[in-house]
């Protein structure tokens, strides 16, 4: 009886490890399956597929370097658009870089929707040609009475330089009322450099040196001027990514605006 | 007593009319077509000289990367897009070391730091070290 007895035992404990063994082992395989499977190359189409679809751009290149001691965890991804529409303007790249991102896996497979959890740190470079910021300025002059204004820039690093003339009708009353010494004709023509500054997506210009019809402005003017026009552009952010614009400097052909 | 109190007023209006009509000269002067041109900013400490040089090509370095995901092996990679000329050391001539691995990590190091006070100087991935 007594070794019946153990036998039975014996029994139940083996189907009892038996049972914790196959536990053990079914649930990882079904925790690995809840994590996404990662392959690098569908990743990267997945999440350039969702932000297409967001973001108003000509070309999207995301690259995504997984780690070579976690292969399911992600060293950085990069994600890259050409000629993007930020507001009114079109920037010719914006890259922006995540170190050790955590993706919302959920929502980019169920939602469709991309979404950084937390990653430990991250880069934004947006570059703007000379010709996307003249592109600008000449859709603005589209909309004005008298189209007769011309500008043009170039960038004199660290100076951005703005050559103008505009008509003085399309001048607003409180700049005429500054600038009313000077005002001779019925244009305003004349020159200004610039150095730039940014802070929480805000862009700032610092007047150096402004002409108006020959003559150079006074400090003090030039003071006032800078006052009321800054912040002269808010930088949007293209959503559903983040970032903050606090640095901008000029280079030989954009103005490069980082975090 | 009046005649000489008049006479130094007019005098007085005379020189401040002078110097109002100097001024706008000046200003006039100074906004011809060929005055279309940034001032000339330039820095006499080699210290901070070295500082803003090494500070413009990392961003440089930085905007090559925003444009082309990726380092650039070597400096002379930035001509002529992102800069017309590539600064030397202040002072001895030579060529910043720039070293990468193109992909996510660049450093460019002075070589002779103790020249402008430093025990080490470089930018690494944008962050300038100093000690």
């Amino acid at each position: 009886m007594k070794m019946e007895k153990s036998y039975k035992n014996k029994g139940i404990r083996l189907l009892f490890y038996f049972l914790l063994i196959s536990i053990g082992l079914i649930f990882p395989v079904a925790s690995f399956a809840e994590t996404p499977n990662l392959t690098a190359r569908t990743l990267e189409n997945e999440i350039m597929n969702i932000l297409g679809k967001n973001i108003q751009c000509k070309k999207i290149v995301v690259q995504i370097r997984l780690s070579q001691e976690k292969p399911n965890e992600i060293k950085t991804l990069a994600v890259k658009f050409e000629n993007a529409v930020i507001g009114d303007l079109v920037a010719d790249y914006i890259t922006i870089l995540y170190e050790k991102p955590v993706i919302d896996f959920n929502q980019l497979k169920k939602a469709k929707k991309f979404k950084i959890i937390s990653s430990s740190e991250g880069k934004v470079g947006i570059l703007i040609s000379a010709k996307a910021i003249e592109r600008y300025i000449a859709g603005r002059v589209k909309k004005l009475k008298n189209k007769q204004a011309r500008v043009s820039i170039r960038f004199s690093p660290p100076y951005a330089e703005y050559f103008f003339d505009i008509p003085v009708s399309e001048i607003p009353p409180k700049t005429l009322k500054l600038l009313n010494k000077y005002v001779k004709g019925k244009r305003l023509e004349g020159y200004t450099a610039l150095q730039m500054k940014a802070k929480d997506n805000s862009l700032f210009a610092l007047s150096s040196k402004v002409i108006v019809n020959h003559f150079l402005i006074p400090g003090a003017i030039r003071q006032e001027l800078q006052n009321m026009f800054n912040p002269f552009y808010r930088i949007p952010v293209l959503s559903p990514l983040r970032y903050s614009i606090n640095n901008v400097n000029v280079q030989n052909n954009y103005l490069f605006l980082t975090n | 007593m009046f005649r000489g109190k008049w006479k130094f007023l007019l005098g007085i209006i005379l020189l401040v009319m002078i110097v109002i009509a100097v001024y706008v000269f000046f200003l006039y002067q100074q906004g011809g077509t060929e005055y279309y041109n940034p001032p000339v900013k330039k820095i006499d400490d080699p210290k901070m000289q070295i500082l803003s040089d090494m500070t413009v090509l990392s961003q440089t370095v930085e905007a090559y990367y925003a444009k082309n995901m990726r380092y650039p092996d070597k400096l002379e990679q930035l001509k002529p897009e992102f800069i017309d000329k590539i600064p030397l050391e202040t002072g001895t001539e030579k060529s910043f070391i720039y070293e990468s691995d193109g992909l996510d990590c660049y450093r460019i190091t002075v070589s002779q730091p103790s020249r402008y006070g430093f025990k080490e100087l470089f930018i690494e991935n944008g962050k300038i070290i100093q000690k």
